[in-house]
Protein backbone atom coordinates (compact mmCIF):
# COMPACT_ATOMS: atom_id res chain seq x y z
CA UNK A 1 0.00 0.00 0.00
CA UNK A 2 2.19 3.23 -0.90
CA UNK A 3 0.23 6.90 -1.74
CA UNK A 4 -0.40 6.49 -5.18
CA UNK A 5 -3.30 3.14 -4.55
CA UNK A 6 -4.45 5.18 -0.99
CA UNK A 7 -5.42 8.48 -3.60
CA UNK A 8 -7.15 5.85 -5.88
CA UNK A 9 -9.22 3.98 -3.31
CA UNK A 10 -10.02 7.85 -1.88
CA UNK A 11 -10.89 8.51 -5.36
CA UNK A 12 -13.00 5.47 -6.11
CA UNK A 13 -14.69 6.01 -2.40
CA UNK A 14 -15.65 9.75 -3.65
CA UNK A 15 -16.98 8.83 -6.64
CA UNK A 16 -19.55 5.70 -5.04
CA UNK A 17 -20.38 8.50 -2.35
CA UNK A 18 -21.50 10.80 -4.90
CA UNK A 19 -23.76 8.56 -6.92
CA UNK A 20 -24.91 7.71 -2.69
CA UNK A 21 -25.63 10.97 -2.53
CA UNK A 22 -27.96 11.31 -5.48
CA UNK A 23 -30.06 8.67 -3.73
CA UNK A 24 -29.85 10.40 -0.55
CA UNK A 25 -30.76 14.02 -1.67
CA UNK A 26 -33.80 12.15 -2.72
CA UNK A 27 -34.62 10.55 0.39
CA UNK A 28 -34.02 13.46 2.68
CA UNK A 29 -35.69 16.19 0.03
CA UNK A 30 -39.00 13.65 0.21
CA UNK A 31 -38.72 13.02 3.90
CA UNK A 32 -37.87 16.68 4.93
CA UNK A 33 -41.40 18.55 2.99
CA UNK A 34 -43.73 15.27 3.41
CA UNK A 35 -42.52 14.15 6.85
CA UNK A 36 -42.52 10.96 5.54
CA UNK A 37 -40.02 8.07 5.90
CA UNK A 38 -39.43 6.78 2.82
CA UNK A 39 -38.97 2.63 2.90
CA UNK A 40 -39.59 2.71 -0.65
CA UNK A 41 -37.22 4.98 -1.85
CA UNK A 42 -34.29 2.34 -2.45
CA UNK A 43 -37.36 0.14 -4.44
CA UNK A 44 -37.44 3.53 -6.53
CA UNK A 45 -33.46 3.08 -7.62
CA UNK A 46 -33.76 -0.14 -8.32
CA UNK A 47 -36.71 0.46 -11.28
CA UNK A 48 -34.32 3.06 -12.11
CA UNK A 49 -31.34 0.66 -12.98
CA UNK A 50 -33.17 -2.12 -14.52
CA UNK A 51 -35.17 0.48 -16.93
CA UNK A 52 -32.41 2.21 -18.37
CA UNK A 53 -30.63 -0.65 -18.51
CA UNK A 54 -34.06 -2.26 -20.47
CA UNK A 55 -34.03 1.26 -22.48
CA UNK A 56 -30.57 1.80 -23.18
CA UNK A 57 -30.66 -1.83 -24.69
CA UNK A 58 -33.96 -0.78 -27.08
CA UNK A 59 -31.97 2.38 -28.21
CA UNK A 60 -29.96 2.20 -30.96
CA UNK A 61 -26.35 2.17 -29.27
CA UNK A 62 -24.34 5.23 -28.87
CA UNK A 63 -23.88 8.44 -26.68
CA UNK A 64 -27.49 9.55 -27.38
CA UNK A 65 -29.14 6.36 -26.64
CA UNK A 66 -27.18 5.60 -24.16
CA UNK A 67 -27.61 9.33 -22.36
CA UNK A 68 -31.41 8.80 -23.52
CA UNK A 69 -32.08 6.00 -22.06
CA UNK A 70 -30.81 6.99 -18.11
CA UNK A 71 -33.14 9.90 -18.53
CA UNK A 72 -35.88 8.82 -19.53
CA UNK A 73 -35.86 5.67 -17.24
CA UNK A 74 -35.32 8.59 -14.32
CA UNK A 75 -38.18 10.20 -15.75
CA UNK A 76 -40.81 7.53 -16.00
CA UNK A 77 -40.28 6.38 -12.27
CA UNK A 78 -40.54 9.98 -11.07
CA UNK A 79 -43.73 9.86 -13.25
CA UNK A 80 -44.48 6.41 -10.87
CA UNK A 81 -43.49 7.86 -7.90
CA UNK A 82 -46.18 10.93 -8.48
CA UNK A 83 -48.40 7.87 -9.33
CA UNK A 84 -47.71 6.58 -6.01
CA UNK A 85 -47.81 9.85 -3.86
CA UNK A 86 -51.38 10.50 -5.59
CA UNK A 87 -52.60 7.03 -4.44
CA UNK A 88 -51.06 5.73 -1.85
CA UNK A 89 -49.44 8.38 0.37
CA UNK A 90 -51.74 11.65 0.14
CA UNK A 91 -54.43 9.51 2.35
CA UNK A 92 -51.31 8.54 4.72
CA UNK A 93 -50.07 12.22 5.92
CA UNK A 94 -52.52 12.40 9.00
CA UNK A 95 -51.87 8.67 9.84
CA UNK A 96 -49.45 7.56 13.00
CA UNK A 97 -45.93 6.79 11.36
CA UNK A 98 -46.82 3.52 11.90
CA UNK A 99 -49.11 3.31 9.00
CA UNK A 100 -46.65 5.09 6.98
CA UNK A 101 -43.66 2.43 7.44
CA UNK A 102 -45.92 -0.22 6.60
CA UNK A 103 -47.27 1.28 3.42
CA UNK A 104 -43.84 2.19 1.80
CA UNK A 105 -42.98 -1.14 3.23
CA UNK A 106 -45.30 -2.81 1.27
CA UNK A 107 -44.63 -0.94 -1.66
CA UNK A 108 -41.03 -2.54 -1.16
CA UNK A 109 -42.53 -5.90 -1.58
CA UNK A 110 -45.03 -5.02 -4.53
CA UNK A 111 -42.04 -3.45 -6.68
CA UNK A 112 -39.10 -6.17 -5.71
CA UNK A 113 -42.13 -8.82 -7.01
CA UNK A 114 -42.83 -6.91 -10.08
CA UNK A 115 -39.22 -6.30 -11.21
CA UNK A 116 -38.93 -10.15 -10.66
CA UNK A 117 -41.66 -10.50 -12.99
CA UNK A 118 -40.97 -8.25 -15.97
CA UNK A 119 -37.21 -8.87 -15.69
CA UNK A 120 -37.13 -12.30 -14.70
CA UNK A 121 -34.27 -13.82 -12.22
CA UNK A 122 -31.37 -13.78 -14.70
CA UNK A 123 -28.43 -11.29 -13.75
CA UNK A 124 -28.40 -8.21 -16.06
CA UNK A 125 -25.14 -6.17 -17.12
CA UNK A 126 -25.84 -2.74 -17.89
CA UNK A 127 -23.74 -0.94 -21.32
CA UNK A 128 -20.75 0.82 -20.35
CA UNK A 129 -21.26 4.62 -21.25
CA UNK A 130 -19.92 5.08 -24.55
CA UNK A 131 -16.87 6.97 -24.88
CA UNK A 132 -16.03 5.99 -21.01
CA UNK A 133 -15.21 2.60 -21.05
CA UNK A 134 -11.46 3.37 -20.50
CA UNK A 135 -9.21 4.78 -17.65
CA UNK A 136 -7.21 7.60 -17.42
CA UNK A 137 -3.99 7.19 -15.46
CA UNK A 138 -2.93 8.46 -12.27
CA UNK A 139 -0.32 8.57 -10.60
CA UNK A 140 1.04 5.71 -12.91
CA UNK A 141 -2.15 3.62 -12.32
CA UNK A 142 -5.40 3.15 -14.12
CA UNK A 143 -8.78 4.70 -12.35
CA UNK A 144 -11.78 4.27 -14.58
CA UNK A 145 -13.30 7.51 -16.35
CA UNK A 146 -16.77 6.59 -15.70
CA UNK A 147 -15.73 7.46 -11.76
CA UNK A 148 -14.36 10.77 -12.33
CA UNK A 149 -17.46 11.07 -14.10
CA UNK A 150 -19.33 10.22 -11.35
CA UNK A 151 -17.50 12.65 -9.22
CA UNK A 152 -18.60 15.34 -11.01
CA UNK A 153 -22.11 14.20 -11.05
CA UNK A 154 -22.76 14.28 -7.32
CA UNK A 155 -21.79 18.46 -6.94
CA UNK A 156 -23.40 19.00 -10.07
CA UNK A 157 -27.04 17.75 -8.89
CA UNK A 158 -26.37 19.37 -5.16
CA UNK A 159 -25.53 22.66 -7.54
CA UNK A 160 -28.46 22.36 -9.18
CA UNK A 161 -31.10 21.29 -6.62
CA UNK A 162 -29.43 24.36 -4.47
CA UNK A 163 -30.73 26.76 -6.94
CA UNK A 164 -34.08 25.25 -7.45
CA UNK A 165 -34.54 25.49 -3.91
CA UNK A 166 -33.60 28.95 -3.19
CA UNK A 167 -34.04 30.80 -6.53
CA UNK A 168 -37.53 29.68 -7.91
CA UNK A 169 -40.85 30.16 -6.43
CA UNK A 170 -41.62 26.68 -5.76
CA UNK A 171 -38.31 25.89 -4.26
CA UNK A 172 -39.73 28.83 -1.70
CA UNK A 173 -42.53 26.94 -1.22
CA UNK A 174 -41.01 23.20 -0.39
CA UNK A 175 -38.73 25.31 2.39
CA UNK A 176 -41.34 26.49 3.60
CA UNK A 177 -43.32 23.77 4.25
CA UNK A 178 -40.40 22.04 5.67
CA UNK A 179 -40.84 24.74 8.05
CA UNK A 180 -44.21 25.02 8.64
CA UNK A 181 -46.69 23.36 6.77
CA UNK A 182 -49.80 25.03 7.80
CA UNK A 183 -48.85 28.28 7.74
CA UNK A 184 -48.09 27.33 3.65
CA UNK A 185 -51.78 25.79 3.48
CA UNK A 186 -53.17 28.59 5.51
CA UNK A 187 -51.68 31.26 3.12
CA UNK A 188 -53.51 29.41 -0.26
CA UNK A 189 -50.53 27.11 -1.64
CA UNK A 190 -51.72 24.07 -3.15
CA UNK A 191 -50.06 21.48 -0.40
CA UNK A 192 -51.32 18.97 -2.97
CA UNK A 193 -49.58 19.20 -5.62
CA UNK A 194 -46.64 20.87 -3.73
CA UNK A 195 -46.00 17.52 -2.29
CA UNK A 196 -46.54 15.48 -4.76
CA UNK A 197 -44.15 17.13 -7.34
CA UNK A 198 -41.88 16.85 -4.05
CA UNK A 199 -42.26 13.41 -4.08
CA UNK A 200 -41.43 13.14 -7.86
CA UNK A 201 -38.17 15.01 -7.55
CA UNK A 202 -37.26 12.86 -4.60
CA UNK A 203 -37.81 9.38 -7.05
CA UNK A 204 -36.35 11.34 -9.63
CA UNK A 205 -33.08 12.07 -7.68
CA UNK A 206 -33.21 8.28 -6.31
CA UNK A 207 -33.44 6.56 -10.31
CA UNK A 208 -30.99 9.03 -11.60
CA UNK A 209 -28.83 7.79 -9.05
CA UNK A 210 -29.67 3.89 -10.04
CA UNK A 211 -29.66 4.82 -13.75
CA UNK A 212 -25.86 6.27 -13.23
CA UNK A 213 -24.36 3.42 -10.79
CA UNK A 214 -25.61 0.63 -13.43
CA UNK A 215 -22.13 1.26 -14.93
CA UNK A 216 -20.75 0.11 -12.47
CA UNK A 217 -23.31 -1.88 -10.50
CA UNK A 218 -25.67 -3.97 -11.85
CA UNK A 219 -29.63 -4.66 -11.02
CA UNK A 220 -31.00 -7.10 -9.17
CA UNK A 221 -34.08 -7.67 -7.59
CA UNK A 222 -33.22 -7.34 -4.61
CA UNK A 223 -30.74 -3.89 -4.96
CA UNK A 224 -32.62 -2.29 -2.47
CA UNK A 225 -31.40 -0.12 0.69
CA UNK A 226 -33.37 -1.55 3.07
CA UNK B 1 -42.86 -32.40 -6.46
CA UNK B 2 -43.69 -29.23 -4.14
CA UNK B 3 -41.38 -26.20 -4.33
CA UNK B 4 -40.70 -23.38 -1.83
CA UNK B 5 -38.23 -20.61 -2.20
CA UNK B 6 -35.85 -20.94 0.55
CA UNK B 7 -34.80 -17.14 -0.23
CA UNK B 8 -30.96 -18.00 -0.09
CA UNK B 9 -31.66 -17.90 3.31
CA UNK B 10 -30.53 -20.28 5.66
CA UNK B 11 -33.59 -19.65 8.38
CA UNK B 12 -36.08 -19.30 5.79
CA UNK B 13 -34.84 -23.02 4.21
CA UNK B 14 -35.35 -24.53 7.24
CA UNK B 15 -39.07 -22.79 7.76
CA UNK B 16 -40.10 -24.22 4.25
CA UNK B 17 -38.40 -27.60 4.88
CA UNK B 18 -40.26 -27.99 7.88
CA UNK B 19 -43.72 -26.55 6.34
CA UNK B 20 -42.89 -29.43 3.84
CA UNK B 21 -42.19 -32.23 6.16
CA UNK B 22 -44.98 -31.76 8.55
CA UNK B 23 -47.85 -29.41 6.24
CA UNK B 24 -47.19 -31.12 2.92
CA UNK B 25 -46.29 -34.48 4.59
CA UNK B 26 -43.20 -35.18 1.64
CA UNK B 27 -41.72 -38.46 1.74
CA UNK B 28 -38.44 -36.34 0.86
CA UNK B 29 -36.38 -32.98 0.63
CA UNK B 30 -34.34 -32.37 -2.38
CA UNK B 31 -32.79 -29.19 -3.16
CA UNK B 32 -31.49 -26.12 -2.00
CA UNK B 33 -28.59 -23.43 -3.61
CA UNK B 34 -26.22 -21.46 -2.11
CA UNK B 35 -23.71 -23.57 0.69
CA UNK B 36 -24.91 -22.05 3.60
CA UNK B 37 -28.78 -23.12 3.34
CA UNK B 38 -27.59 -26.64 1.90
CA UNK B 39 -26.03 -27.22 4.81
CA UNK B 40 -28.68 -25.89 7.37
CA UNK B 41 -31.14 -28.08 5.52
CA UNK B 42 -28.55 -30.69 5.54
CA UNK B 43 -28.63 -30.39 9.48
CA UNK B 44 -32.54 -30.43 9.43
CA UNK B 45 -32.55 -33.32 7.33
CA UNK B 46 -30.67 -35.09 10.44
CA UNK B 47 -32.89 -33.54 13.23
CA UNK B 48 -36.04 -34.75 11.35
CA UNK B 49 -34.57 -38.03 9.92
CA UNK B 50 -35.71 -37.15 6.26
CA UNK B 51 -34.16 -38.10 3.16
CA UNK B 52 -32.29 -35.03 1.52
CA UNK B 53 -30.95 -34.83 -2.08
CA UNK B 54 -28.62 -31.47 -1.62
CA UNK B 55 -28.69 -30.49 -5.42
CA UNK B 56 -26.75 -27.00 -6.07
CA UNK B 57 -25.07 -26.20 -2.59
CA UNK B 58 -21.12 -27.27 -3.13
CA UNK B 59 -19.46 -27.15 0.74
CA UNK B 60 -17.92 -29.94 1.25
CA UNK B 61 -19.06 -30.39 4.85
CA UNK B 62 -22.26 -31.43 2.86
CA UNK B 63 -20.84 -34.78 2.58
CA UNK B 64 -17.89 -34.43 5.27
CA UNK B 65 -17.74 -32.98 8.51
CA UNK B 66 -21.59 -32.31 8.89
CA UNK B 67 -22.30 -34.84 6.27
CA UNK B 68 -25.38 -37.46 7.87
CA UNK B 69 -26.83 -40.58 6.84
CA UNK B 70 -29.73 -39.06 5.39
CA UNK B 71 -28.38 -36.27 3.14
CA UNK B 72 -26.92 -36.95 -0.28
CA UNK B 73 -24.93 -34.49 -2.56
CA UNK B 74 -25.71 -34.48 -6.31
CA UNK B 75 -23.02 -31.48 -7.66
CA UNK B 76 -18.76 -31.97 -7.66
CA UNK B 77 -18.22 -30.57 -4.38
CA UNK B 78 -16.19 -27.17 -3.57
CA UNK B 79 -13.09 -30.25 -2.92
CA UNK B 80 -14.10 -32.03 -6.13
CA UNK B 81 -13.66 -28.65 -8.25
CA UNK B 82 -10.90 -27.40 -6.82
CA UNK B 83 -9.01 -30.17 -7.20
CA UNK B 84 -9.86 -29.98 -10.92
CA UNK B 85 -8.46 -26.85 -11.25
CA UNK B 86 -5.24 -26.64 -8.82
CA UNK B 87 -2.96 -29.10 -11.37
CA UNK B 88 -3.54 -26.56 -13.95
CA UNK B 89 -2.56 -23.94 -11.94
CA UNK B 90 0.48 -25.87 -10.55
CA UNK B 91 1.36 -26.08 -14.15
CA UNK B 92 1.30 -22.12 -14.76
CA UNK B 93 4.60 -22.29 -12.59
CA UNK B 94 3.30 -18.87 -11.01
CA UNK B 95 5.14 -17.96 -7.64
CA UNK B 96 3.04 -15.34 -6.15
CA UNK B 97 -0.85 -15.74 -6.11
CA UNK B 98 -3.83 -13.38 -5.27
CA UNK B 99 -7.08 -15.19 -3.93
CA UNK B 100 -10.73 -13.52 -4.01
CA UNK B 101 -13.41 -15.04 -2.45
CA UNK B 102 -17.12 -14.50 -1.43
CA UNK B 103 -17.22 -14.51 2.77
CA UNK B 104 -19.66 -17.10 3.35
CA UNK B 105 -18.99 -21.11 3.67
CA UNK B 106 -18.60 -21.33 -0.28
CA UNK B 107 -15.60 -18.71 -0.58
CA UNK B 108 -14.16 -20.00 2.76
CA UNK B 109 -14.07 -23.96 2.03
CA UNK B 110 -12.74 -23.04 -1.39
CA UNK B 111 -9.75 -20.91 -0.68
CA UNK B 112 -8.46 -22.83 1.91
CA UNK B 113 -8.45 -26.05 0.19
CA UNK B 114 -6.72 -24.32 -3.19
CA UNK B 115 -4.15 -22.93 -0.96
CA UNK B 116 -3.33 -25.75 0.78
CA UNK B 117 -3.64 -28.36 -2.38
CA UNK B 118 -1.47 -25.67 -4.37
CA UNK B 119 1.07 -25.81 -1.92
CA UNK B 120 1.20 -29.36 -1.59
CA UNK B 121 1.91 -29.75 -5.28
CA UNK B 122 3.97 -26.33 -5.46
CA UNK B 123 5.88 -25.57 -2.31
CA UNK B 124 7.27 -22.46 -3.40
CA UNK B 125 3.96 -20.69 -3.91
CA UNK B 126 3.64 -17.25 -1.76
CA UNK B 127 -0.07 -16.21 -1.05
CA UNK B 128 0.46 -12.09 -1.46
CA UNK B 129 -2.79 -10.81 -0.98
CA UNK B 130 -6.58 -12.26 -0.27
CA UNK B 131 -9.82 -9.85 -0.34
CA UNK B 132 -12.91 -11.71 0.88
CA UNK B 133 -16.12 -9.31 -0.04
CA UNK B 134 -19.65 -9.99 1.56
CA UNK B 135 -21.60 -12.47 -0.72
CA UNK B 136 -24.06 -10.55 -3.27
CA UNK B 137 -22.46 -6.90 -1.86
CA UNK B 138 -19.12 -6.50 -3.55
CA UNK B 139 -17.48 -2.84 -3.77
CA UNK B 140 -15.51 -4.12 -6.81
CA UNK B 141 -13.20 -1.31 -7.26
CA UNK B 142 -11.34 -1.19 -3.97
CA UNK B 143 -11.28 -4.89 -4.13
CA UNK B 144 -9.66 -5.32 -7.65
CA UNK B 145 -7.20 -2.26 -6.72
CA UNK B 146 -6.43 -3.73 -3.93
CA UNK B 147 -5.46 -6.93 -5.70
CA UNK B 148 -3.43 -5.03 -8.10
CA UNK B 149 -1.73 -3.32 -6.29
CA UNK B 150 -0.11 -6.65 -4.19
CA UNK B 151 1.62 -6.86 -7.59
CA UNK B 152 0.79 -11.33 -7.95
CA UNK B 153 1.54 -13.57 -11.25
CA UNK B 154 -1.28 -15.08 -10.87
CA UNK B 155 -5.26 -14.80 -9.16
CA UNK B 156 -7.70 -17.37 -8.13
CA UNK B 157 -10.98 -16.23 -8.06
CA UNK B 158 -14.55 -17.62 -6.57
CA UNK B 159 -16.69 -14.98 -7.02
CA UNK B 160 -19.81 -15.69 -8.96
CA UNK B 161 -22.78 -13.79 -10.23
CA UNK B 162 -23.58 -10.93 -9.69
CA UNK B 163 -19.87 -10.48 -7.79
CA UNK B 164 -18.58 -11.70 -10.87
CA UNK B 165 -20.07 -9.18 -13.04
CA UNK B 166 -18.79 -6.48 -11.22
CA UNK B 167 -15.32 -7.65 -10.31
CA UNK B 168 -14.58 -8.39 -14.29
CA UNK B 169 -15.63 -4.91 -15.40
CA UNK B 170 -13.70 -3.08 -12.89
CA UNK B 171 -11.21 -5.42 -13.11
CA UNK B 172 -10.75 -4.97 -17.06
CA UNK B 173 -11.09 -1.13 -16.74
CA UNK B 174 -8.15 -1.15 -14.16
CA UNK B 175 -5.92 -3.51 -15.81
CA UNK B 176 -5.90 -6.34 -13.42
CA UNK B 177 -6.23 -9.02 -15.31
CA UNK B 178 -3.24 -7.68 -17.97
CA UNK B 179 -0.19 -10.27 -17.85
CA UNK B 180 -1.87 -12.71 -15.77
CA UNK B 181 -3.23 -15.55 -15.34
CA UNK B 182 -6.47 -16.05 -13.73
CA UNK B 183 -7.81 -19.42 -12.10
CA UNK B 184 -11.39 -19.45 -11.63
CA UNK B 185 -14.13 -21.34 -10.40
CA UNK B 186 -17.63 -21.88 -11.75
CA UNK B 187 -17.11 -19.07 -14.34
CA UNK B 188 -17.78 -21.59 -17.46
CA UNK B 189 -21.14 -21.74 -16.78
CA UNK B 190 -23.68 -20.26 -18.28
CA UNK B 191 -25.37 -18.81 -16.00
CA UNK B 192 -22.37 -16.57 -14.67
CA UNK B 193 -20.41 -16.24 -18.21
CA UNK B 194 -23.47 -14.96 -20.45
CA UNK B 195 -24.41 -11.91 -18.65
CA UNK B 196 -21.17 -10.78 -19.26
CA UNK B 197 -21.79 -10.27 -23.44
CA UNK B 198 -18.28 -9.10 -25.03
CA UNK B 199 -16.71 -8.42 -21.25
CA UNK B 200 -16.29 -11.76 -20.65
CA UNK B 201 -12.70 -12.82 -19.31
CA UNK B 202 -10.55 -13.90 -21.74
CA UNK B 203 -8.22 -16.82 -20.89
CA UNK B 204 -9.17 -17.78 -17.61
CA UNK B 205 -8.61 -20.94 -16.62
CA UNK B 206 -12.25 -22.43 -15.66
CA UNK B 207 -14.85 -25.00 -14.48
CA UNK B 208 -18.18 -24.45 -15.96
CA UNK B 209 -20.52 -26.30 -18.62
CA UNK B 210 -19.81 -25.46 -22.92
CA UNK B 211 -23.50 -26.39 -23.43
CA UNK B 212 -22.63 -25.44 -27.14
CA UNK B 213 -19.85 -28.29 -27.55
CA UNK B 214 -20.95 -31.25 -25.69
CA UNK B 215 -21.08 -34.22 -28.11
CA UNK B 216 -21.57 -37.08 -26.01
CA UNK B 217 -25.28 -38.79 -27.04
CA UNK B 218 -26.69 -38.36 -23.58
CA UNK B 219 -25.81 -34.49 -23.56
CA UNK B 220 -27.39 -34.38 -27.26
CA UNK B 221 -30.44 -36.01 -26.20
CA UNK B 222 -30.87 -33.62 -22.61
CA UNK B 223 -29.73 -30.57 -25.07
CA UNK B 224 -32.66 -31.66 -27.97
CA UNK B 225 -35.68 -32.14 -25.28
CA UNK B 226 -34.94 -29.26 -23.37
CA UNK B 227 -34.60 -26.99 -26.58
CA UNK B 228 -37.51 -28.41 -27.54
CA UNK B 229 -39.49 -27.84 -24.55
CA UNK B 230 -38.81 -24.05 -23.60
CA UNK B 231 -36.90 -22.92 -26.73
CA UNK B 232 -33.47 -21.50 -24.92
CA UNK B 233 -30.64 -23.69 -23.70
CA UNK B 234 -30.36 -25.47 -20.52
CA UNK B 235 -28.25 -23.83 -18.21
CA UNK B 236 -25.84 -25.86 -15.55
CA UNK B 237 -28.82 -25.59 -13.39
CA UNK B 238 -30.93 -27.03 -15.84
CA UNK B 239 -28.68 -29.90 -16.16
CA UNK B 240 -28.52 -30.28 -11.96
CA UNK B 241 -32.43 -30.12 -11.72
CA UNK B 242 -33.41 -32.91 -14.29
CA UNK B 243 -30.38 -34.85 -12.93
CA UNK B 244 -31.71 -34.11 -9.65
CA UNK B 245 -35.14 -35.36 -10.14
CA UNK B 246 -33.96 -38.27 -12.42
CA UNK B 247 -32.18 -39.73 -9.59
CA UNK B 248 -34.49 -39.70 -7.34
CA UNK B 249 -36.42 -41.51 -9.89
CA UNK B 250 -33.74 -43.98 -10.21
CA UNK B 251 -33.72 -44.43 -6.35
CA UNK B 252 -37.54 -44.72 -5.54
CA UNK B 253 -37.65 -47.62 -8.06
CA UNK B 254 -34.52 -49.15 -6.81
CA UNK B 255 -36.11 -48.70 -3.36
CA UNK B 256 -40.03 -49.66 -4.30
CA UNK B 257 -41.04 -47.27 -1.14
CA UNK B 258 -41.05 -44.04 -0.06
CA UNK B 259 -39.52 -44.58 3.50
CA UNK B 260 -36.47 -43.07 4.90
CA UNK B 261 -34.39 -45.97 5.64
CA UNK B 262 -35.49 -47.88 2.26
CA UNK B 263 -34.30 -44.92 0.69
CA UNK B 264 -31.27 -44.10 2.17
CA UNK B 265 -30.40 -47.45 0.82
CA UNK B 266 -31.48 -47.71 -2.22
CA UNK B 267 -29.27 -44.20 -3.20
CA UNK B 268 -26.26 -45.90 -1.51
CA UNK B 269 -24.30 -46.76 -4.93
CA UNK B 270 -27.25 -45.58 -7.17
CA UNK B 271 -26.38 -45.31 -10.60
CA UNK B 272 -27.97 -43.29 -13.60
CA UNK B 273 -27.09 -41.57 -16.44
CA UNK B 274 -27.02 -38.09 -16.07
CA UNK B 275 -26.73 -35.97 -19.13
CA UNK B 276 -22.87 -35.48 -18.27
CA UNK B 277 -22.48 -39.32 -18.53
CA UNK B 278 -22.74 -41.82 -15.99
CA UNK B 279 -22.67 -40.82 -12.18
CA UNK B 280 -22.37 -43.03 -8.86
CA UNK B 281 -23.85 -42.04 -5.21
CA UNK B 282 -20.97 -43.16 -3.56
CA UNK B 283 -21.75 -45.10 -0.59
CA UNK B 284 -19.07 -44.19 1.34
CA UNK B 285 -19.72 -40.39 1.62
CA UNK B 286 -23.36 -39.81 -0.20
CA UNK B 287 -21.48 -37.94 -2.54
CA UNK B 288 -22.57 -38.17 -6.58
CA UNK B 289 -19.71 -38.51 -8.98
CA UNK B 290 -20.81 -36.09 -10.97
CA UNK B 291 -18.01 -33.85 -12.87
CA UNK B 292 -17.82 -31.02 -14.45
CA UNK B 293 -15.95 -29.46 -17.64
CA UNK B 294 -12.48 -27.52 -17.33
CA UNK B 295 -11.55 -25.30 -20.24
CA UNK B 296 -10.05 -21.94 -21.21
CA UNK B 297 -12.63 -19.01 -21.79
CA UNK B 298 -12.44 -17.11 -24.90
CA UNK B 299 -14.94 -14.64 -26.80
CA UNK B 300 -16.81 -15.66 -29.62
CA UNK B 301 -19.29 -13.62 -31.47
CA UNK B 302 -19.57 -11.07 -28.53
CA UNK B 303 -20.09 -13.76 -25.56
CA UNK B 304 -17.83 -15.40 -23.38
CA UNK B 305 -17.75 -19.39 -24.42
CA UNK B 306 -14.92 -22.20 -22.93
CA UNK B 307 -12.70 -23.90 -25.19
CA UNK B 308 -10.57 -26.76 -25.26
CA UNK B 309 -12.63 -28.03 -22.40
CA UNK B 310 -12.48 -31.29 -21.24
CA UNK B 311 -15.11 -33.46 -18.79
CA UNK B 312 -13.53 -34.63 -15.70
CA UNK B 313 -14.80 -37.21 -13.83
CA UNK B 314 -16.03 -36.42 -10.33
CA UNK B 315 -14.66 -40.13 -9.57
CA UNK B 316 -11.42 -39.44 -9.92
CA UNK B 317 -10.81 -36.62 -7.45
CA UNK B 318 -12.82 -37.66 -4.53
CA UNK B 319 -10.49 -38.69 -1.86
CA UNK B 320 -10.95 -42.51 -1.23
CA UNK B 321 -13.28 -44.43 0.79
CA UNK B 322 -10.93 -44.78 3.99
CA UNK B 323 -9.51 -40.72 3.91
CA UNK B 324 -13.65 -39.82 4.21
CA UNK B 325 -14.13 -42.04 7.11
CA UNK B 326 -11.86 -40.05 8.79
CA UNK B 327 -13.50 -37.03 7.65
CA UNK B 328 -17.23 -37.78 8.38
CA UNK B 329 -18.75 -37.96 12.12
CA UNK B 330 -19.97 -41.69 13.16
CA UNK B 331 -23.50 -42.13 12.42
Amino acid sequence: MNASSVLLHILTGLSSASALFLIGSGLSLIFGVTRIVNFAHGSFYMLGLYGSVSLAQAFAPGPLGFWGAVLLAALAVAALGAVVEMLVLRRLYAAPELYQLLATFALVLVIKDAALWAWGPEDLLGPRAPGMTGAVTILGKPFPVYNVFLMFVGPLVLALLWLLLTRTRWGLLVRAATQDREMVGALGVNQRWLFTSVFALGTFLAALGGACRCRTSRPTSTSTWR
Amino acid sequence: VISRDDNGNPGDAVRVAEELVSREGVALLAGTFLSNTGLAVTDFAKQRRIFFLAAEPLTDKITWQNGNRYTFRLRPSTYMQVAMLVPEAAKLRKKRWAIVYPNYEYGQSAAATFKTMLQRLQPDVEFVAEQAPPLGRIDAGPVAQALADARPDAIFNVLFAADLAKFVREGNTRGLFKGREVVSLLTGEPEYIEPLRDEAPVGWIVTGYPYYGIQTEAHKKFFLAYYRKYNEYPRLGSVVGYSTILSIAEGLKRAKSTETEKLIAAFRGLQFISPFGPVTYRAADHQSTMGAYLGRTRLEGGKGVMVDFTYLDGANYLPSAEEVKKLRPAD
